[in-house]
């Protein structure tokens, strides 16, 4: 994120925090006190976190009071300033590398086979990141296949070292 | 004397094959991991915690303790070779690495480089043996008052240093940190807080898979997003220096050490922002300041000495407080608990022989650093022509396993998953996540310290104020927040002006 943004991006910031803060204060003070088991009221648990959340607030507080000075409360969101952010190419490949792991990670680890799954993460992963549109159509399918042979290999690997070597049982 | 003996017992101890085998591998798996951008010193330990927990506690935290020396020295081959450094901790080695391998000279900035490395893992290594038997003497006085004093300034600290631009984002990390370790069960009444009713929330955040996220996942989105890398085209030349070359800097290199140390040793700061505070040092106390930036020896060898000399410095808190020095102390210390060894203020008491063996382990990994850097230097290189779309997959497969591995739970991979997401969100909105580490090893030393505290003295606060060691960092941390503070800093500018003023004019 460039300087120039960054009061916006605090002037949000600042108030998912001050929210967050909220919260945990009201949920330490509704915290039971245990009086039944004539608990020392210093001790409650919700002692701490309401600390924590009231701190975190004061900052976020400042925080907010900052970057309102310095105009971040100005987004100057619009339709054509999304397109234009969603379509660079940076903040494809986050996305991409984003869904890709959240894909294998929570969609496929658990559900299907580990040495599948992981197999087909990797191929997947290679084989989109490494797509040129301009090669010729023999380069994309030799990429294809060097991606196949990396995620075969990475996935037999992997389970093989951590079932018989390191003794971790596999998801 | 006495821990001279302990330490060469400890030594000996390590003088077996399957010792020097694992120093041998692990230290290079470490310069490899510290070379590659995206993988960090701290990613690496945290991996490598997980691979090793069955193994016995004196050979696993041998193995940590040379990913952690190799991986902070590895960076320096990027550093030098690619201008990215291969860990945050080599930052400062581009500056000048960088600019003498265009010109040329890679293989002696790599020589320098990993000269300075050696010197300054063996100066951190001896504060590491005088210091932490100091510390932890005087920390045996410490009750809850110093110890909630200690977790508050800690963040505090940790904060305003791996955040100088904008320090209430390093403060809010910290905090966030410090709720982080609020969820689940709380150690004084059993009572489970935050979990929503969730099963595998009530038994808390496990350090281990939130670092893995932290330092892994969001590291690989941020490689991804970032632009491709370039390799430059040079030739290797002499690798080895000549020794003239080393001892004309041997001012730098003490100073540098030194610096590097204690930077290390204050609580989850670490090696980038000692190797920088090194070369601001280095640069001002210059004959030749105009070089710094365009391919300074000097400059090169002040960060490079620094960053491994505070690998020393921030096992002092691990072993004396039981608080890390820096995010990859951080999962050191995370990995002792996990392997029955309980550092802290009670280990010169219960087990001092453990202390001196780590820095017979921090020794051995500085020798296999040195051998293991030197040679193989050409080879190398080409694993820094590895792409990233083929490299960013295995290491998140690996993030996956080794979030899964210790506790065996899905829920793992979860929040391996889901504290990635808040790390790169962070990273990109400028807040440092070294305080947010942290903050959730400090936060049940806060939370139980501070209601014992509230008990004993039935909720009189005075205490911090009134017992001295709790004062004094009561003091550091009430400094350092409002030194911060602009209308502070311009009190403090007008005060320094009207003293010097006051010279001139007697003058």
């Amino acid at each position: 994120m460039n300087e120039k943004d960054m009061p916006k991006a605090d002037f949000i910031s600042s108030i998912v925090l001050l929210v967050f803060a909220v919260s945990v204060v009201v949920m330490s003070i509704n915290m039971p006190r245990l009086e039944n088991r004539e608990v020392n009221p210093l001790s409650v648990p919700g002692i701490v976190p309401g600390f924590l959340g009231v701190v975190i607030g004061i900052f976020a507080l400042i925080m907010l009071v900052r970057s309102i000075r310095q105009r971040g409360y100005i987004l100057e969101i619009n339709g054509e300033k999304t397109r234009a952010f969603f379509i660079k190419d940076s903040i494809l490949r986050a996305i991409g590398t984003i869904a890709l792991t959240l894909v294998y990670a929570w969609g496929m680890i658990g559900r299907l086979p580990y040495l599948l799954s992981t197999f087909l993460f990797v191929f997947a992963f290679i084989g989109i990141f490494e797509y040129q549109k301009n090669d010729p159509p023999k380069r994309k399918k030799k990429k294809l296949m060097v991606a196949a042979v990396m995620a075969l290999l990475v996935s037999a690997i992997v389970t093989a070292i951590f079932r018989y070597l390191f003794l971790v049982s596999l998801p | 004397m006495h821990g001279l003996v302990m330490f060469f017992d400890g030594l000996t101890e390590y003088m077996n094959f399957w010792s020097i085998f694992h120093v041998l591998w692990a230290t290079q798996l470490g310069i490899l991991v510290g070379m590659l951008p995206g993988l960090t010193a701290t990613m690496g330990i945290a991996l490598m915690t997980t691979l090793t927990f069955k193994m016995p506690a004196s050979q696993a935290v041998l193995i940590l303790i040379c990913m952690y020396v190799g991986a902070i020295y590895g960076g320096s081959r990027s550093a030098i070779l690619l201008n990215i450094p291969g860990t945050p901790a080599n930052a400062a080695t581009a500056m000048d690495g960088h600019p003498l391998a265009r010109s040329g000279f890679a293989g002696s900035a790599i020589g320098i480089g990993t000269t300075g490395s050696f010197f300054g893992s063996i100066i951190g290594l001896l504060f590491l043996a005088i210091f932490t038997p100091l510390i932890g003497n005087l920390a045996l006085n410490f009750q809850s008052f110093e110890f909630f004093a200690l977790a508050i300034f800690g963040v505090v600290i940790s904060g305003n240093l791996t955040a100088p631009k904008d320090p209430l984002k390093g403060w809010i990390s910290g905090f966030l940190g410090l709720f982080v370790a609020m969820i689940g069960m709380e150690g004084i009444h059993a009572y489970v807080r935050f979990s929503f009713n969730s099963v595998q929330l009530s038994g808390g955040i496990d350090l281990i898979p939130a670092m893995v996220g932290v330092f892994g996942f969001s590291e690989i989105i941020s490689v991804m997003k970032n632009q491709k890398l370039e390799v430059i085209e040079t030739e290797i030349n002499r690798v080895f220096p000549k020794p003239r070359d080393v001892i004309k800097h041997w001012k730098t290199i003490i100073r540098s050490g030194v610096i590097g140390t204690f930077v290390g040793a204050i609580p989850g700061v670490g090696e980038d922002i000692a190797s920088w505070v090194s070369y601001d040092f280095a640069k001002n106390s210059s004959k030749e300041p105009e070089k710094y930036g365009k391919g300074s020896y000097e400059g090169l060898i002040s960060a490079e000495t620094a960053n491994n000399a505070a690998v020393g410095g921030t096992i002092i808190p691990v072993l004396a407080l039981a608080i890390p020095g820096s995010a990859p102390a951080a999962v050191l210390l995370a990995a002792m608990f996990i392997h029955n060894v309980r550092p802290g203020p009670l280990i010169m008491m219960e087990s001092p022989e453990f202390v001196y063996q780590t820095v017979a382990m921090v020794f051995m990994a500085t020798i296999g650093m040195y051998v293991l850097g030197m040679s193989m230097v050409k080879g190398l290189v080409k694993v820094l022509q590895v792409p990233r779309e083929k490299l960013m997959p295995i290491v998140f497969v690996l993030c996956v396993v080794g979030a899964f591995a210790i506790h065996s739970r899905i829920f793992e991979i979860g929040v391996m998953v889901v504290f990635g997401l808040i790390g790169f969100i962070m990273k990109e909105m400028d807040y440092p996540v070294a305080p947010l580490v942290l903050g959730i090893i400090l936060g049940d030393i806060l939370d139980k310290n501070l209601r014992r505290a509230l008990v004993i003295t039935d909720g009189d606060l005075t205490p911090l104020v009134t017992r001295p060691i709790s004062l004094i960092i009561v003091l550091l941390t009430v400094f350092t927040l409002v030194s911060k503070i602009p209308l502070f800093r311009r009190m403090m500018q007008r005060a320094k002006e009207a003293m010097f003023g006051a010279f001139k004019r007697s003058g």
